[in-house]
């Protein structure tokens, strides 16, 4: 039996997203969330898992109450729990508070064998919360992993396989750990309509909303005040206009090709 | 917080060769000390890399301090994090870079967790504010803006760029610095490293690839030697399609960019053949720079471009070859 | 001596008692089986006069589509009208002499004149009847159609019918021959028999034996109308009439949400779901295998064929299998092979709907189990198009183009809805564009949707009931906040789903497809003239407007309408293989799309002309397939229109 946990986060659809370049703020008015989409490979992960070893999938989300589609979603694809972290007084969290509150939420839940959480996000594309939450909890942890190879129930050992830039590397660890997966490694399956309707008729059965008190943590490190990063202004950024230069081929078309080249330091 | 002084720069080598990314982030952290005027420090770690040490001097390093033992010879996140962070509370740096490999993306966090401090991701820029405090750029919300960040209280300031984002420096051999060993013991680490299987020369990935050379419909089949050839001049380079070569199973699924297909980043795209659908330009519009090549002087490929040939390929790229070669 | 019909002469008592007996052992047998159909059916409240009120419109269009095949439909005309013609008779025989004359001897209907022609007409039917059953064994032993099937019953039928007629003709000629009747040249085929067996011996004996063989045929016939394919007949007044959109959803989601109760099933997991009016439909079935022949992906990959769809369930049904279907009847790449063009439903002289099964399975496999073949579902949950290209560049289409939003409040005269396809396929905006332009040209005021989405349509035909009640429920709520006369859709799977499937959901849709505009405009005169286009055409309806909705002769006006332009027609319909997710699902194997373009390569036109951002689409990828790119131009109305429009 193994426990999984799935951290999943509801962010704006970033390619909707545009900047007031009179506020110096994004508008994220109108602009509909979605899961971010290596999570969803994080939950297909967990179910597969789930589905050959047997076990328990848990997701959780540490966002405003408008998650709670996205938590539907992740039940209706088959997880069987999720948890809405929600409280004002996680706003404003960069990357360690958050792991921070994920991880003393995870401590919450009590029982994990594989944390996997999406390689980065859509909106933000850090990559840090898979690491920071695994050295927060003390266990092992690993990104960008492309396959589990095999889980040895008795012994608790993991092993997997991950891709970096020049190779292939096997890992093995003794559970618990947490593991980062990115888009592509397998195919998230479809969330089952009719389970998605009985998230919306039964929720209290599969979904639990948790704000500071259910979990126990130090409230300095939580939220702003948790946060040793700040963002101290957002610009426009320069468009990445294409230049366009077309030209009928000729030789003399080519060494300015070559020329081109060489400015733009690919040469 | 006043204890914390110096750039400090992560050198990342993999079997002996140190990543030319991590160079780069030494010349950007180079121009840092110098505004701060401090000393710049680079960390490394590995086996038996006497070879290399001195390397990060010559690229602008005041003083190395490296680890060398076997438990350390082939990278581990586990290991290398608890080196380094011995390694910062000792040295204290107040700014500490990592280049943003597959390793150093996963290693900064980990560093950063276990000090409690700040860190910053894909910067694309760095600044000095007037409380001296590292102003990290970086591009979220997929490029639309830059956010401009900083880590007041906590130190060090981590931060990790991506390759390719700052330029390599010029290396001196004369320069002289400080090389200091250090000693870190470590248990074994609970994640342990059974196997690495290097990718040598097997096909690239195509999502991994600094040059793609793309074709479509367009393209014949008789002529693929060309594209071929027009890799060949370009290191880490391989070849893409569009998708009606692959419903056409001319090529492998593998190869598709675009919509539903992959999408690709490299420096440079080179597209041929193709006649520019939605479906296909989604799967590569972050491409650094973009060369189209195509007969059709209306096809929506050139709209995309930053570069556009009107000619038929058979003629250009042979040519193109040509100014490639003697070129370089 | 008046001319009159002779009851049972040259039958002796107990010859007769045997038919008695036959027959009612006949009706026993009949009613039982009648029983036990009932109890498969599971008939209950069953409105008799009202099915049959239906019907009598029903009996004409049957006959037009059993026509469409010449030989065929004749075949089968001659049939029927000779069986029917046969039974009123036989009927009336026992009408004069079990009921009237045992009433009164003198009660007869058959007399004089009346008699007469009730012979003639007889014998008429007889020999049509013949005619059309020696065409039908013709067929099915000597030009062997592909489609047809010769089962046991399939034979035995036929050779019993005959049986039938030949002993039936032989018994009137030994009579005649025996008795030398008068006024018997109007049983002619019977008096040209006589002549033959005018010196024959031992015709008494003869006719005795004939005589009961007749008479057990009968009796052994009448239960087939159960037992048999023949039950097609009786069948065919009782079941309910299917048309081409009959799928009416299990369930509404707002009175789920309401009543947060879910004790409903979706879909067709096993036979049980099936309702008494789809268990006729299904057992009326007689293998005939039209609906296989029209389908277009039987015909390029021969993994789906509706007949054996049909079969299938037939099968289940007669023996009570209760397995979910998917997994033993029916596979899933026959499921998603169909592109739901609903050619069948509307070849069935039966009016049998296979489409309607495929669905309800669909239903089954993506409500209750999720299964889906494609991406574009999740792209329309989560982004609003099959593309999953994001929100914001919905309306890059519209970019340079004088089109504005819908004012709430403000009444406007057109919505145009212009479909994902319109909004995001770099083809299909061009279609767009050129019916703004077309709109702007005169002056007509019309308006787009800043909140349009996807319609949901397919999320209806791929099966995910729940996320099309999701998409009807948004969008009915941003049609009720504007003002409007009509919507006009650039896309006929937009046109139907909002005409045929948003009618379930208590609002009543004015909309109007662009052809249908086009066809307006040119018919109240806003549109005067077009300048002249010489080249030739094809026309390719799209399924949905043609096969959904009827529309198929505006469009052919519209292109009558313009001078010098040819159209050819190609001999058959086939569909071009987009809907019903097919331009979603990876195909195998050989391409409908490209069949259909062989189709009208054939004709050779210069323009293919259709309606339907998935048909052009179709058709372009087809080109491209076969490296014909630029052998024909491939044009939506629309675009052709504001080519010539003056």
């Amino acid at each position: 039996m193994l426990n999984m946990i799935v951290g999943i986060k509801w962010v704006p659809d970033t390619a909707d997203v545009k900047f007031d370049p009179v506020k110096g703020t994004l508008i994220r008015e109108g602009v509909e969330s979605i899961i971010n989409p290596p999570d969803l490979n994080a939950i297909e992960l967990a179910l597969s898992i789930k589905e050959k070893y047997g076990g328990k999938v848990y997701v959780i989300s540490m966002s405003p109450p408008a998650a709670l589609k996205g938590l539907k979603m992740a039940i209706a694809m088959g997880a069987d729990k999720a948890i809405l972290l929600t409280d004002r007084r996680f706003a404003g969290a960069d990357t360690l508070a958050t792991s921070y509150t994920l991880a003393m939420a995870i401590r919450k839940i009590g029982s994990y064998d594989i944390i996997i959480f999406g390689e980065e996000t859509i909106d933000s594309a850090t990559g840090h919360i898979g690491p920071e939450v695994g050295e927060i909890l003390g266990i092992s942890h690993i990104s960008y992993i492309k396959r589990i190879l095999n889980i040895d129930l008795t012994s608790k050992i993991i092993e997997l396989e991950r891709e970096v830039e020049d190779g292939v590397e096997v890992y093995r660890s003794k559970l618990p750990i947490v593991v980062s997966v990115g888009v592509g490694i397998n195919s998230p399956r479809y969330p089952i309509p009719i389970r998605r309707l009985y998230t919306e008729v039964e929720t209290e059965k599969y979904i639990e909303i948790w704000d500071l008190n259910n979990i126990e943590a130090d409230p300095n490190k939580i939220g702003l005040q948790g946060s040793p990063t700040r963002v101290i202004k957002i610009v426009a950024a320069p468009m990445v206009q294409r230049r366009m230069e077309i030209f009928q081929y000729s030789s003399e078309v080519l060494n300015l090709l070559i020329k081109r080249l060489k400015e733009c330091e690919i040469l | 917080m006043v204890e914390f002084s110096g750039v400090c720069v992560y050198i990342e080598q993999r079997r002996g060769i140190i990543q030319e990314a991590s160079l780069q982030l030494l010349g950007e952290g180079r121009r840092l000390a110098d505004k701060l005027n401090v000393n710049l420090v680079a960390f490394m770690i590995g086996y038996n890399i006497n070879d290399i040490i001195n390397e990060p001097i010559c690229y602008g390093a005041d003083r190395v301090v490296y680890v060398d033992d076997e438990v350390y010879k082939h990278y581990n996140v586990e290991a290398y994090t608890k080196v380094l962070v011995e390694l910062l509370l000792k040295y204290k740096p107040e700014i500490f870079l990592v280049a943003g490999t597959k390793y150093g993306r996963e290693l900064a966090p980990s560093i950063a967790a276990c000090l409690e401090t700040g860190i910053t991701a894909d910067c694309t820029g760095f600044d000095v504010d007037e409380s001296r405090n590292l102003v990290q750029i970086r591009p979220p919300f997929g490029g639309r803006v830059l956010a401009y960040i900083i880590t007041p209280m906590k130190r060090p300031q981590i931060a990790t760029a991506r390759p390719n984002v700052f330029p390599t420096p010029k290396r001196n051999t004369y320069r002289k610095g400080e090389v200091i060993r250090e000693n870190i013991a470590i248990g074994k680490p609970r994640l342990e490293l059974v196997e690495f299987k290097e990718s040598g020369d097997e096909e690239l990935p195509i999502e991994k690839a600094e040059v793609i050379v793309a074709i479509g419909r367009g393209f014949s089949k008789s002529d693929y030697h060309l594209v071929y050839e027009l890799c060949k001049a370009f290191p880490n380079s391989t070849i893409g399609c569009s998708r009606p070569l692959v419903d056409q199973g001319l090529m492998p699924r593998s190869k598709q960019i675009g919509q539903t297909g992959k999408t690709v980043r490299p420096k440079l795209y080179i597209a041929i053949g193709i006649s520019g659908a939605v479906q296909h330009i989604a799967g590569m519009k972050d491409s650094r720079y973009v060369i189209a090549i195509n007969k059709d002087p209306n096809a929506e490929i050139f709209k995309f471009c930053d570069f556009g040939v009107i000619g038929d390929y058979k003629e250009v790229i042979p040519k193109l070859i040509e100014a490639l070669k003697s070129k370089h | 001596m008046i001319a009159q019909r002779e009851h049972f002469i040259m039958v002796p008592e107990w010859a007769i008692l045997v038919l008695y007996i036959s027959i009612i052992l006949s009706l026993i047998f009949t009613m039982y089986g009648i029983y036990h159909k009932f109890s498969i059916y599971g008939i209950r409240n069953f409105n008799f006069l009202s099915t049959l009120r239906r019907k009598t419109g029903f009996i004409l269009q049957s006959e037009l589509r059993l026509l469409r095949e010449r030989y065929g439909g004749l075949m089968h005309t001659l049939i029927v009208a000779g069986l029917v013609v046969l039974a009123i008779g036989t009927f009336l025989v026992f009408f004069e002499y079990d009921i009237l004359m045992k009433i009164n001897p003198n009660y007869r209907i058959l007399t004089g004149s009346i008699y007469l022609a009730y012979e003639f007409i007889l014998d008429l039917a007889g020999l049509l009847l013949i005619i059309g059953l020696v065409m039908a064994i013709t067929r099915r032993t000597i030009f062997k159609p592909s489609r047809l099937e010769n089962r046991v019953e399939d034979i035995v039928v036929l050779l019993l019918l005959l049986y039938g007629g030949l002993s039936g003709f032989i018994l009137e000629g030994l009579r005649i021959a025996a008795k030398g009747l008068q006024y018997n040249q109007l049983s002619f085929i019977g008096y040209i028999l006589s002549i033959a067996f005018l010196n024959i011996n031992g015709i008494a004996e003869m006719y005795l034996a004939i005589w009961i063989s007749h008479a057990i045929t009968l009796a052994v016939t009448l239960p087939l109308f159960i037992y048999s394919k023949l039950r097609h007949f009786p069948l065919f007044f009782i079941s309910p009439p299917y048309s081409v959109y009959e799928f009416k959803p299990s369930f509404s989601l707002n009175e789920v949400l309401k009543s947060k109760k879910i004790d409903f099933k979706v879909g067709l997991e096993s036979i049980d779901a099936l309702n008494w009016g789809q268990r006729v439909n299904i057992d009326a079935c007689v293998n005939c295998g039209r609906c296989r022949d029209v389908c277009p992906a039987y015909r390029a990959n021969k993994i789906l064929s509706p007949k054996a769809v049909i079969q299938k369930l037939r099968e289940f049904m007669a023996k009570n299998i209760c397995n979910a279907i998917t997994d033993s009847a029916l596979h899933e790449n026959e499921i998603w092979a169909c592109t739901t063009c609903g050619e069948c439903v509307v070849t069935c002289p039966i009016f049998i709907n296979p489409l309607n099964y495929i669905l309800e399975s669909r239903r089954y496999l993506v409500t209750n189990l999720g299964k889906v073949p494609t991406n574009a579902l999740f792209n329309i949950m989560v982004r609003g198009n099959p593309y999953g290209l994001p929100r914001s560049d919905r309306r890059n289409w519209m970019k340079d183009l004088n089109v504005s939003y819908a004012k709430e409040g403000e009444e406007v005269e057109v919505i145009l809805w212009v479909g994902c396809a319109g909004a995001y396929d770099s083809r299909a905006q061009k279609i767009a564009k050129s019916l703004v332009s077309l709109l702007n040209k005169l002056n007509i005021k019309f308006a787009v949707l800043r909140e349009e989405e996807c319609c949901g349509e397919l999320a209806r035909r791929l099966g995910d009931e729940i996320l099309f009640q999701e998409i009807v429920g948004r969008n009915i709520e941003i049609f009720r906040k504007y003002k409007f006369k009509q919507i006009v859709t650039l896309c006929p799977h937009c046109y139907n789903t909002f005409r045929n499937d948003y009618s379930d959901f208590n609002i009543k849709l004015n909309v109007k497809s662009h052809v249908e505009l086009i066809y307006d405009l040119i018919a109240n005169g806003r549109i005067k003239t077009f300048s002249p286009l010489n080249k030739t055409i094809v026309y390719h309806d799209p399924c949905y407007l043609r096969n959904y909705n009827g529309v198929l002769v505006e469009p052919r006006k519209i292109i009558k309408s313009i001078p010098e332009l040819k159209i050819v027609e190609t001999s058959k319909h086939f569909c071009c293989g987009g809907g019903g997710g097919g331009n979603w699902i990876e195909s195998e194997g050989v391409r409908i799309n490209v069949q259909r373009l062989e189709d009208i390569a054939m004709k050779n036109p210069d323009v293919i002309a259709t309606a339907c951002p998935y048909c052009v689409s179709m058709f372009e990828d087809a080109l491209k397939f076969k490296d014909l790119e630029g052998k024909f131009e491939v044009k939506d109305l629309c675009e052709i229109v504001c080519g010539v429009l003056r």
